[in-house]
């Protein structure tokens, strides 16, 4: 799931709001069936409560199938259209729109039963919008969507609840990826109108749209879960961060969503709250394994060793961001590492160079020239590079035109390029994209730990495949941003994107029927939210109504879960027992270019 | 295009003579509004600059006005915000509010931009009032009329200003003309769905369709504003009105 919609998730699930969202599952239990209590609930639920987030990005329109850009799903997924399984905060995969579902010991057939539920045009759920669903995003153009999905054989409804699809061999990233964009479910037959009006079984339905402005989601009176709290949600584009600050200060908005570093100290001298997540984006510096000049290792590794990770990210995120080594994403997951093969030493650099001969070697780092982002890494670049004895140029692009010319030509054309984006380890499999470089052996590990049953083996394997992957120096990554989430006043609540732990339990393995339990509330006497469910009902805190929501327990979390100052000590905090993460090749959101720091 | 149908947008598949029309609704009153500040602004202002031209109190106006044209707008709008908006929160930061919805709420979002808008132009403008003003005033009907008995102060108001206003309102109609996508960083800065954002993104996205609508819609409106300049210029000097050419026979 996107980032952002999980937070949207994470922040309606706490305060006043969750009391009166567990009256109303009483209420529910009382009738039978929480969905059949919606005429309470159209009665019940308070009106004129409004929540507006601010995001960075408008997409062209909203058809989340054809293309996987954040800009869509932020505001669509989990909130609007939902997937079959969920991923939680734990890590592990839990059953969602799929009441239910099992795996064979062989890891080769999944039974999915499908929950009762209502789209938002008053259709019910059933397992032929499912098999419909399923088969679209499989035929979808967008890799990350259909590529896990392929290992299916067959996708059948055996009947009007249950889906069975059998696989031809067993693939951790399928079950990820059905709690993720892969696993979205819509009517059949409605590929068309996602574009303008997607539908879904979400708790708040597709409202109007209107653009460069804004998009109003409505509760969904019908929904199966709890009915938020608020009756609207209205997500406002501003891509000025600076105009998104100045919103939120004069209190036009409630949550900026995508805070930059550079606002930061604005906000937190305005008294505001600011949370901080673990970005699932990363920074990279891509070499092209084209070019003979980078067939010398020697050569890589100087390059490699001549950049200080540490004042890039003070440079160009004002601290926002963490130095890594490695590409492992995001940071917290099992098979982080602390391998770091090139730390900053530019004295082995120019040692390096000396050996190669190759003192003076001309460079050209080819860049995106709009916004400032690209312009400032590269001249740190320059700077560095230069530094060790390397003769440097460079070549600044219009975005455009340098999609056309490395992201997405048939040839890349370039020698060094700074870029960034949420691409994991799997996205640089054979052919490797634009850096033109691939290692089939890392490929291989990679798929075997797709296929292992054995999780320690899985964890094991990644591992390893990331840190040969380092040790190439094709790719040499330099960070990954902080996500910063701006609150205003009297808004609690709201938790950052990518605090989980993960757990790496094959469904196989688990051996238990899991059944409905994301429909029970959060215990509260255990304050710890890592612990509780996250929720879609309930509510933010309360500045419309008055009431404030205690924000103890969100800081002593925060405290618990404060950023690793070091590279590898993400791992070390980690419960050694909890188990290991799951796969992500699925859950890979195109960030950013639309905005500034991505690619697409 | 001759139908009047401009077609859709490949992107957002919306029509866009509509897209363009609901626009217009936040640019139009915009430039409107910023212009006829700038206006109210810039006439009093260049008049008593200009018939106070060799005093001390001429001179600050100057001085200001200078301040005023280095002034650039986004800035002026940042400003805006921060004090109106983030400090005092009087007024919105933007956050353009539908006509439709709540007109009141509408024309609150507006007055921040427009303002932002207005004073850089209101400067410029008060120089050309106070340079045309200055030309009129050195004239023999202004000694004729102080002659019969007017000050210089009333001659300049009743017989200068009129004088005066043709190059005026030529400067005024192509502001108004260049404040239709010009406006853009302002729309920027307060966030506005108006048409320089439109046309912006539109070239960004390569949507090739829009661009040309835009432009064409941006064409229609020069001319128009054109044509109703030259009309003014009628209304305002007779000697154009009069179309039978000088020593002609009739």
């Amino acid at each position: 799931m996107s980032k952002f919609s999980r937070r949207v998730k994470h922040m309606v699930g706490s305060g006043n709001a969750r009391r009166w969202g567990a009256a109303l599952v009483a209420l529910g239990t009382l009738a039978g069936v929480v969905t059949a209590a919606p005429a309470s609930a159209g009665t019940d639920a308070p009106t004129g409560t409004s929540i507006t987030v601010v995001v960075p990005q408008e997409p062209a329109d909203w058809d989340f199938v054809r293309n996987s850009a954040t800009a869509i799903r932020a505001p669509l997924a989990m909130n609007v259209v939902q997937p079959l399984l969920e991923r939680q905060e734990d890590g592990t995969i839990a059953p969602f729109l799929a009441e239910q579902f099992e795996a064979s010991d062989d890891g080769l057939t999944y039974t999915f039963t499908i929950r009762e539920a209502m789209f938002h045009d008053g259709s019910p759920l059933d397992s032929a919008d499912v098999v419909y669903s399923l088969e679209t995003n499989m035929a979808s153009e967008v890799a990350a969507t259909a590529g896990p999905l392929s290992v299916a054989e067959t996708i059948a409804a055996t009947d009007e609840h249950t889906v069975v699809v059998t696989l031809s061999r067993p693939s951790r990233a399928f079950v990820n990826s059905l709690a993720s964009s892969s696993g979205l479910i819509f009517p059949e037959g409605s590929l068309d109108s996602l574009a303008t009006a997607p539908v879904g079984t979400g708790p708040w339905s597709f409202g109007e749209w209107r653009p460069d402005v804004d998009l109003v989601l409505h509760r969904f009176a019908d929904y199966w879960g709890d009915i938020p709290y608020y009756e609207t949600v209205t997500f406002r584009f501003i891509t000025d961060p600076n105009a998104a600050a100045n919103a939120l200060l004069a209190g036009d908005v409630d949550i900026l969503a995508t805070g930059l570093g550079s606002t930061r100290s604005r906000v937190e001298d305005a008294g505001l709250t600011v949370v901080e997540g673990i970005s699932a984006e990363f920074q990279y510096v891509s070499l092209n394994g084209s070019l003979d000049v980078f067939a010398d290792e020697r050569i890589r590794q100087a390059i490699a060793h001549a950049i200080d990770r540490q004042a890039y990210v003070d440079a160009v995120y004002g601290g926002a961001a963490r130095p890594t080594c490695t590409f492992v994403n995001p940071p917290n997951e099992a098979w982080a590492t602390d391998h770091c093969p090139y730390p900053y030493d530019p004295d082995r650099a120019r040692e390096l160079l000396a050996e190669a001969g190759a003192e003076g070697t001309p460079l050209t780092i080819k860049f995106i020239e709009d916004g400032a982002q690209w312009s400032i890494t590269t001249e740190i670049l320059v700077s560095q590079l230069s530094d060790v004895g390397f003769d440097v140029s460079t070549e600044g692009r219009e975005l455009t035109t340098y999609l056309d010319e490395i992201v997405s030509a048939a040839e890349p054309s370039y020698e060094i390029t700074p870029l960034g984006g949420p691409t994991a380890i799997d996205a640089w499999k054979c052919p490797g994209r634009f850096t033109l470089w691939c290692d089939p052996a890392i490929d291989e590990m990679l798929a075997q730990a797709d296929e292992t049953l054995d999780d320690q083996e899985y964890v094991d394997l990644r591992r390893t495949a990331i840190e040969q992957h380092a040790d190439a120096a094709y790719l040499i990554p330099l960070s990954t941003r902080l996500d910063l989430v701006f609150l205003a006043d009297g808004i609690t609540g709201v938790k950052p994107a990518d605090h989980r732990v993960r757990h790496a339990k094959h469904p196989s393995r688990r051996r238990r029927r899991v059944g409905r339990p994301s429909r029970r509330r959060p215990d509260t006497t255990n304050a710890s939210p890592d612990a509780s469910r996250l929720h879609h009902a309930g509510g933010v805190g309360s500045r419309r109504v008055g009431r404030r929501v205690p924000p103890a327990p969100d800081a002593r979390w925060r405290r618990r879960h404060r950023h690793p100052r070091r590279l590898g000590d993400a791992r070390r905090r980690r419960h050694p027992a909890r188990g290991i993460g799951a796969q992500r090749v699925a859950d890979q959101p195109i960030l950013g270019l639309a905005g500034r720091h991505g690619h697409r | 295009m001759v139908t009047g149908d401009l077609g859709t947008s490949y992107a957002s598949r919306s029509d866009i003579a509509h897209e363009i029309w609901v626009r217009l609704a936040v640019t139009l009153p915009l430039a409107l509004g910023a212009l006829l500040i700038a206006a109210l602004i810039a006439l009093p202002a260049g008049i008593f600059s200009a018939i106070n031209a060799r005093r001390a109190r001429g001179l600050v106006v100057d001085v200001t006005t200078q301040v005023g044209v280095a002034i650039p707008p986004f800035w002026l709008g940042l400003l805006l915000i921060l004090l109106f908006a983030v400090n005092w929160k009087v007024l919105p930061a933007g956050n353009f509010v539908a006509w439709t919805e709540n007109p009141l709420d509408a024309v609150r979002s507006l007055i921040l931009p427009i303002v932002a808008l207005a004073v850089p132009r209101a400067a410029t403008l008060t120089r050309y009032v106070r340079s045309c003003m200055l030309d009129v005033l050195s004239e023999d009907y202004i000694r004729t009329a102080m002659a019969t008995g007017r000050t210089f102060g009333g001659a300049a108001l009743v017989h200068g200003l009129k004088n005066a206003a043709i190059p005026l309102v030529t400067v005024i109609t192509l502001q108004f003309g260049g404040l239709l996508v010009g406006a853009v960083v302002v729309e920027n800065v307060f966030s506005l769905p108006g048409i320089g954002r439109l046309f912006v993104t539109s070239v960004q996205s390569r949507e090739v369709v829009v661009v040309q609508s835009l432009a064409l819609v941006i064409v229609l409106f020069v001319l128009l504003l054109n044509f109703c300049m030259d009309v003014a210029y009628g209304f305002l000097d007779p000697r154009i009105r009069d179309h039978r050419p000088a020593g002609g026979a009739g």
